[in-house]
């Protein structure tokens, strides 16, 4: 489940964000190290926001804190989809 | 003998009646007496390295105190500034500095190797940001005539295309908006825009801190700043903030609302707001003085908005102009001197022309580009518009040629001009696909005499040395041919339309050798 939830998100940045390295890894810091802008945020949004459902209230999170890596990222979806679920 | 140079000699909105300067996100601020400070400090050591009236300077570290105390030292040393992407490649750079033959280019981290020899080629010297001289401040040396601020708008990979704005159509904007806006609503400016872009440094952030506001300057771009906007303006009390449709739309989904109430007016422009994202606006800033403002960097930003009464929310509405005057014209023809050209009847879609003291002298040494669209005092601005029986304007759409992404603008022919000169190119053409955030982004349709993975690397690589990272293209098709008009011409939204029903190349995992 999480190797497909990992695919998708790397599909995602590789897509979204030019300034990805070549090496980078579920643990790159993403944000912290300006590797994702804020266009590449908004299409992890969305990313998320399919993974985890519509309507999903993502302010009441500190993103930038908590979705610093692809890890976090991954954790945070399977965390809120068990919530939903 | 040249007449003896007429000195400016200081009134409101002029360069020292600053507020403060505040980073919110590192903390740092400089109350207007350090502002006065640092600017004779910089004069002085930007004399000393060279630089005299008429001079052009680069600069680089834009969104920082540092970048504003050096624009007005410029100014004071009676030179033009020249703020620059610091996202630009070298190859751009050295483009833009043989066009713009800066004195020295000033930058606050250290530049690589490549980008300094680049410069170095055109003429131009790097100098830190932090160097000082002696602290008193120098008496202006600049009339009102002279240049004072250059924005290139394209052509960082071949022919630039710089605006030149001198110190009389500066200050021309920013007494207008003072007429038609005030002042109340800027005690504290929000400024999260890039300083090398016009709406950003002319309108939202000098228009109110030469006024004597106090102006909370961030990074551009920065996801971490947008998903904490709302705590940020209750923070600083902050009173007005510009910004970009795409940034809203990041805005609403990932940061809670402000909650002190301290925002007394929006202004949201570059590029097209719905009807929908302005009234979701409203609701988050808590004031219903969200302002659709359009401007063009040739008009010095702002020059129409939506400061009427009684507006609600409609996709297109502008509303009226801010201290010039907008036509709709039948014509966009500049051999047919708008005062006697035709204008369109209420409602009726046409060329937005507007006539402005804000208007740039023109474009840097390309005349030609200028006459193309100067005529009698009115600009044809690339837009297409309508006039309501109120005189309240409403865009419909442009024939400019550029892709708008997220308000920053991308001529298609600069990324041409680059995947044009790429070893296995045979044809090229850029086009705009749509964003869901940014509205558009780019696209490249390129014919190629080897099509294989190694090429398309190649090409990736090619692109990427001599774009900067918003210009890159982020769909790539590969064509057996750009498809051509009777007369030869590309149609670019022809190209976009055939495209779509391609399977672009997977370049993300080409480029990266993977998979």
């Amino acid at each position: 489940m999480s190797d497909k939830l990992y695919d998708g998100l790397f599909a995602t940045l590789r897509e979204n964000v030019p300034a990805l390295p070549d090496d980078a890894h579920r643990g790159t810091s993403l944000i912290q190290s300006g590797i994702l802008d804020s266009a590449g945020l908004f299409h992890v949004a969305l990313w998320v926001e399919r993974e985890i459902g519509d309507g999903f209230d993502f302010t009441a999170f500190d993103l930038a804190a908590e979705w610093d890596t692809m890890e976090q990222i991954v954790t945070f979806v399977q965390k809120h989809r068990k919530r939903k679920g | 003998m040249d007449p003896p140079r007429t000195r400016y000699c200081g009134s409101v909105l002029i360069d020292l009646n600053v507020g403060a300067l505040h980073e919110p996100v590192t903390g740092r601020w400089w109350s207007p007496a350090d502002v006065r400070g640092r600017t004779g400090a910089r004069a002085a050591f930007l004399a000393a390295q060279g630089v005299a009236p008429g001079d052009r300077v680069f600069l680089h570290h834009g969104n920082t105190l540092e970048f504003f105390a050096d624009l007005l030292a410029v100014w004071r040393l009676g030179a033009c500034a020249i703020p620059v992407d610091p996202r630009l490649t070298a190859f751009e750079l050295e483009t833009l500095a043989t066009s713009a033959r800066p004195r020295v280019s000033v930058w606050r981290e250290n530049p690589s190797a490549e980008i300094v020899a680049a410069l170095n080629r055109a003429g131009t010297v790097c100098v830190p940001a932090d160097g000082n001289g002696a602290a008193s401040l120098p008496p202006p040396a600049y009339t009102l005539d002279d240049d004072a601020l250059i924005l290139f708008t394209s052509g960082t990979t071949g022919q630039p295309k710089g605006v030149v704005h001198t110190h009389r159509s500066l200050r021309a904007q920013w007494m207008g908006l003072r007429r038609h806006l005030g002042l109340g609503a800027y005690r504290r400016t929000l400024c999260t825009l890039p300083s090398h872009f016009g709406h950003g440094l002319i309108c939202n952030s000098l228009f109110p801190w030469l006024a004597g506001q106090d102006l909370y300057i961030t990074p551009p771009f920065k996801p971490e700043l947008v998903t904490q906007l709302g705590r940020m303006i209750d923070a600083h009390g902050i009173t007005f903030l510009s910004s970009v449709p795409a940034m809203w739309r990041l805005a609403l989904k990932t940061s809670s609302p402000p909650t002190g109430r301290t925002l007394a007016r929006v202004t949201c422009g570059s590029a097209p707001l719905s009807g929908g994202l302005w009234g979701d606006v409203q609701r988050w800033t808590g004031t219903h003085d969200v302002w659709n403002a359009y401007g063009i960097t040739e008009t010095a930003s702002w020059l129409a908005g939506t400061s009427v009464s009684g507006f609600a929310p409609e996709d297109g509405l502008i509303g009226e102009a801010w201290g010039g005057v907008v036509r709709v014209l039948k014509s966009r023809d500049p051999s047919v001197p708008p005062d006697d050209a035709e204008a369109c009847a209420p409602g009726e879609s046409g060329h937005v022309w507007v006539s402005t003291a804000a208007l740039m002298r023109g474009y840097l040494d390309r005349d030609d580009l200028t006459h193309a669209v100067v005529s009698g005092g009115w600009f044809v601005t690339g837009d297409i518009g309508t006039l309501d029986d109120r005189g309240w304007l409403y865009l419909r759409g442009r024939e400019r040629e550029e892709i708008n992404k997220g308000g920053i603008k991308v001529y298609p022919g600069d990324v041409d001009a680059v995947a044009e000169r790429f070893e296995h190119a045979l044809d090229v053409c850029t086009f705009a696909i749509d964003d869901a955030l940014q509205g558009e982004d780019v696209a490249l349709a390129i014919v190629l005499r080897q099509r294989d993975d190694e090429a398309l690397r190649a090409l990736h690589t090619w692109m990427a040395h001599h774009l900067a990272v918003h210009q890159m293209p982020r769909r790539w098709y590969v064509m057996d041919e750009i498809p051509r008009t009777s007369r030869g011409k590309v149609n670019r939204k022809d190209i976009a339309a055939a495209c779509a029903a391609l399977k672009p190349v997977d370049m993300a995992r080409i480029s990266r050798g993977t998979a």
